[in-house]
């Protein structure tokens, strides 16, 4: 009796073990969801404030020109506040960019050192957002040199000199005349002083990706190009960002070094970027 | 009169108590004096059962009356000795081998019905098991046949073993007594122990011993081959994949030497594969290769004293090359690892034993293009002796220990040249620590059936200089650097593990376990990348990340049946852990000193059942396991401080394993596994920041790829078998029916947005097709 009590004791637990099926995995009480606003903002020291405004897609999306108002937000009221005074932006539209819809100022212009507060309204939802457009920055040199085996290709370089006393944050971008509409920010465009906090390092500038269709990236220039290099201080919340955006973009689809993590966005209440920028622009021409 | 009858009644009833059980200690060798672990020791008419330790020694508590102790180890002829009705008496017994040709060892299974007397949690492999199953690329190994039983996982693409819910750096791994800190080659397929000589491999998911300690989880520890030969053995393997030698060279009769190589040959055949199966760029090639060595030396003097010296040298290297960027990546990792141990038999009847050890673990990262070169290394390394002892009582096994180790971390080494010229502003994040225990356990048998095991480990630790770390303010700023000198210390605590164990035999083939375990951990790993390459970095505990501690409680049933003929189990457990760390943003900044502004700390818990049904005996043979287990994280900085599941929570684990003799020359043997999917963090939505597309990820992990199973199934045929040699082949196929197991999921956009026109796409990617590989060995 007392085995059959045992076996039946058995039973019992395997039975309650099968069913234990698994709970659901979402202990989460998320709002993640698509078509939350995003924000593509930045406003440059002399020059107006740009803004451009989308909507997340869900990924069963397909965009084509017929849903064109599903990805771009042209209904929004944005406003910037430089601590003085502040603007409503107005939104124009420019042909064969993407999007060709963004929001500007007319008054406003960025001022190395100023702090300037970006709010979105769109029907209910209200986004904020700040940044700081941080001291001017030069580079003291830009020259390119060879490549190993293509004579008709060259290596950008640049150099500049870090200010010891402060914790910098820099991007980098390039457009090369007659061929991009653009600045494009080089491969790991974004990096701060920490390597470098006080010295002058020689910087070898990576060709960047203009967009995701861009399947073959190259490093390289071509002789004869004129490439403008554009040197930008930003703040450590946007450098933060970017940093964490050249992972997504480069990284995407990599099993080895895949991001899956959020960006680190400096927007309250929403998604994308706000950031200043601090910079100068030299050319040269690449022979 | 009657007083006087009451008396003699007393007397006799009181002898009559005194004798009812006899204590009698038995020595089981063989023929060459070598000690015989796992030989069952059977009283025909008590029906009571023991088992000779790793000592050959069996303490038998026995009814005492006429009966007939049968001691018996398969492959070995049967003993028959008469039980003396003489307590304390000591029988040495010599078996002698039932087959006379090659003088290897050939050992069974597990003792028959060890899981009745064994640890709770315990699970023990032996050298011939490793065949049980079939080979990956033709090579068995130690750590899959591991994961075929209860609560531990392997998940494919991943170093290491994953215990009840715990991650890879929570199991001590142990190998002839020093510490091997990664035990994986290949993404996790091949463990570093070479099967030709691991004699045995014992993982203890919960009651580990007190001697074991500073891991959260479990402890595994491996045993190499210790036969001192009368002649030279050798064992050649050649395989389509890898192969491997052996040699054991006896220098006299009381010593011997023993020395192993391993190769890959993967770029031939595998990698071609991989580089298909993860859809890499045309213009990116990749090489993979790896090798280990061992070395053995024994020497035996005479039955009370054992030295041996062990040595382990192990290297992965991983290549990557794009032509077209002109980028190269050489990646190498490893372990060495050295251990002496002398022990002795004191005439007192205590064991004395001392242990010293070195093991280091190493990673180096090497990147390469134009004028630039990025190197990082990381690593830990770790000196430690021991002292330890035990003795058998008549109802008592007494052992306490004494342990010292000294750990050095790198926790980051970071060098960038550009044009040849060292950028020197990176300082190397190094560090090290002390850590001492002193444990005292006692195994008492209350009764013959009733078995308690309760013991306690006292772990004092400090953190020692020199070092540096950053003050930060609230907004994240350094505002000052704080300096340690050599040896200064920095941070110092004691941990305390109590432990207890109970066990209860119903009889020589049921019992019920209890186990409840308190553990801690002075160290931390975190992985520098998402996945596949061991990119580690090991911290001590510190004032910012303190030492982990959890608690193990497990309860089990275990049941034989029809002799031992069929063995069945099933175990419940909980798990708790506090203090464990992760990153914020998963991919980390190289800049090794400002880690801890980027760890988060949180805890977790596991929880499961595993049931496990085997037929142990016969020429047909074995198992159905089915795990159900839940392994959750809680961080207040990730996943908005919600629960969610661990990297490795799989819900439900099944694994069938089949094996049959069909004579004497040919042995087939299957293996199917099914498991959950992996969790991965789903991206909910994709948005735009100028022309390039993100990813917005949901909860953490809170999607599932879909379930992993496959099948392996193989086959060993003797091909000749004489007295001087033995020739056999093997032939294994893994993943029989070609499942695309999906190791990596990713989400690609394709389109043009200058034309106005996106879509976006889910990409399964598999790791390893059909693989069927073959093999030749030949022992001699």
């Amino acid at each position: 009796m007392m085995k059959k009590n045992v076996y039946i004791i058995n039973i019992i637990i395997i039975a309650i073990s099968f069913c234990s099926v698994s709970c659901s995995d979402n202990f989460t009480h998320s709002d993640f969801k698509a078509g939350r606003v995003v924000v593509d903002g930045s406003i440059e020291a002399g020059s107006f404030a740009k803004v451009v405004l989308t909507y997340s897609l869900p990924l069963d999306a397909k965009i084509d020109s017929s849903v064109y108002y599903d990805l771009v937000n042209t209904r929004a009221k944005v406003t910037i506040f430089d601590g003085e005074q502040s603007e409503v932006l107005v939104l124009i539209k420019r042909k064969n960019f993407f999007p060709p819809h963004y929001y500007t100022t007319r008054t406003i212009k960025g001022v190395p050192g100023k702090t300037y507060w970006l709010e979105v309204i769109y029907y209910d939802d209200t986004i904020r957002a700040q940044t700081t457009i941080p001291n001017n920055v030069e580079l003291s040199k830009i020259w390119s040199e060879p490549h190993v085996n293509d004579t008709t290709k060259r290596y950008l370089w640049i150099q500049m000199c870090d200010d010891v006393q402060r914790k910098d944050y820099y991007r980098i971008f390039t457009q090369i005349k007659g061929k991009q509409k653009d600045f494009v920010p080089t491969y790991q465009s974004a990096f701060s002083d920490e390597y470098f906090n006080g010295t002058c390092p020689k910087i070898m500038l990576y060709k960047g990706l203009e967009n995701f269709f861009d399947k073959k990236r190259e490093d390289t220039f071509s002789v004869g190009d004129t490439v403008f290099v554009k040197i930008s201080s930003i703040d450590k919340q946007s450098y933060l960002f970017w940093s964490n955006y050249e992972k997504e973009v480069f990284n995407s689809g990599n099993p080895f070094a895949a991001n899956g993590s959020n960006l680190t966005s400096n927007v309250d209440s929403g998604i994308g970027i706000w950031c200043g920028y601090a910079s100068k622009v030299y050319s040269i021409i690449i022979k | 009169m009657k007083y006087s009858f009451t008396l003699i009644f007393l007397i006799l009833s009181i002898s009559v108590w005194a004798q009812q059980t006899c204590s009698i200690k038995i020595f089981v060798k063989q023929q060459n004096q070598q000690v015989l672990s796992g030989a069952q020791i059977y009283a025909q008419k008590s029906h009571v059962s023991f088992i000779t330790n790793e000592k050959g020694f069996a303490l038998c508590v026995i009814p005492c009356k006429p009966d007939t102790l049968l001691i018996s180890y398969i492959g070995y002829k049967d003993v028959y000795v008469a039980l003396p009705m003489i307590s304390d008496t000591i029988i040495h017994v010599i078996m002698s081998i039932e087959e006379i040709g090659i003088n290897k060892v050939v050992v069974t299974q597990v003792k028959e019905n060890s899981q009745i007397t064994n640890t709770l949690g315990e699970l023990q492999v032996k050298h011939s098991e490793l065949r049980s199953i079939p080979g990956i690329m033709g090579e068995p190994d130690v750590l899959r046949t591991l994961s075929l039983s209860s609560g531990v996982k392997q998940i494919e693409g991943m170093q290491g073993i994953f215990v009840r819910g715990g991650s890879q750096d929570q199991n001590l791994i142990v190998y002839d007594g020093a510490t091997v800190y990664n035990p994986s080659h290949l993404l996790g397929f091949f463990s570093v122990f070479n099967s030709d000589i691991v004699a045995s491999a014992s993982l203890f998911s919960s009651g580990a011993p007190a001697l074991y300690g500073g891991r959260l989880s479990s402890v595994l520890t491996i045993q190499s081959l210790s036969a001192i030969p009368d002649s030279v053995e050798t064992a050649v393997n050649l395989g389509v994949l890898s192969s491997r030698v052996m040699l054991n060279v006896p220098i006299s009769q009381k010593s011997a030497i023993r020395a192993s190589f391993r190769k890959t040959y993967l770029n031939l055949f595998v990698m071609p594969i991989v580089e298909k199966s993860l859809e890499l760029k045309d213009e990116v090639s990749t090489q993979f290769g790896f090798y280990d060595a061992t070395c053995r030396f024994d020497f035996k003097p005479n039955l009370l004293h054992q030295f041996y010296i062990s040595a382990y040298l192990g290297k992965d290297k991983f290549g990557l090359l794009n032509s077209q960027t002109l980028l190269t990546n050489n990646v190498n990792w490893g372990n060495f690892i050295v251990a002496a141990q002398w022990k002795y038999n004191a005439k007192n009847r205590w064991i004395h034993s001392i242990t010293a050890s070195y093991s280091e673990y190493n990673f180096n990262f090497l990147a390469k293009q134009s004028v630039y070169t990025l190197g990082i290394e990381t690593g830990i390394s770790k000196k430690e002796i021991q002292y330890t002892a035990k003795k058998r009582y008549e109802n008592h096994t007494v052992s306490y220990g004494v342990q010292a180790n000294f750990h050095m971390y790198n926790s980051g080494t970071i060098d960038v040249t550009i044009e040849n010229e060292p950028f020197n502003s990176i300082p190397a994040m190094l560090s090290q620590s002390s850590e001492q225990s002193l444990f005292v356990e006692d195994e008492w048998f209350i009764t013959p059936q009733l078995i308690c095991n309760a013991s306690i480990r006292i772990v004092p630790y400090v953190l020692l200089g020199p070092s540096s770390y950053y003050v930060y303010n609230d907004k994240g700023e350094v505002t000052d650097t704080v300096f340690y000198t050599q040896n200064q210390i920095m941070y110092t605590t004691i941990g305390f593990e109590p432990r207890l164990q109970l066990q209860y035999r119903f009889s020589s083939d049921a019992s019920l376990k209890f186990s409840s375990m308190r553990t801690t951990q002075q160290m931390h790993m975190v992985s520098m990348l998402s996945a596949a390459l061991p990119a580690d970095i090991w911290l001590p505990a510190s004032n910012f990340n303190k030492p982990m501690n959890g608690w193990i409680s497990s309860v089990g049933y275990f049941r034989n049946f029809n002799d031992n003929e069929f063995s069945s189990s099933l175990s419940l457990y909980y798990k708790s852990m506090q203090n464990i760390i992760e990153f914020k943003d998963g991919f980390i900044t190289l800049y090794a000193s400002s880690y801890n502004q980027k760890i988060t700390h949180g805890k977790g818990f596991a929880f499961g059942s595993e049931f496990v049904i085997k037929k142990i005996k016969g020429d047909f043979q074995g198992a159905f396991s089915y795990n159900f287990s839940r392994s959750l994280r809680c961080f207040q900085d990730l996943n908005q401080g919600y629960l969610y599941p661990a990297s490795y929570d799989k819900p439900h684990d099944v694994s069938i394993q089949l094996q049959y003799k069909i004579s004497s020359q040919l042995t087939c043997n299957a293996l199917w596994v099914y498991n959950s999917g992996k969790v991965y963090s789903e991206p909910v939505s994709k948005y735009f920041i100028g022309k390039n597309v993100i990813s917005e990820y949901g909860p953490i992990n809170s999607s599932r790829m879909p379930a992993y199973h496959r099948l392996d199934i193989g086959a060993q045929y003797v091909i000749a078998k004489t007295d001087s040699y033995e020739l056999l082949s093997n032939i294994s196929i893994y993943n029989v029916y070609n499942r695309k197991n999906t190791y990596y999921i990713y989400y690609e956009t394709i389109g043009n947005v200058n034309e106005f026109s996106i879509q976006f796409v889910k990409n399964f990617v598999g790791l390893f097709p059909i693989l069927p590989s073959v093999s030749i060995q030949l022992y001699f």
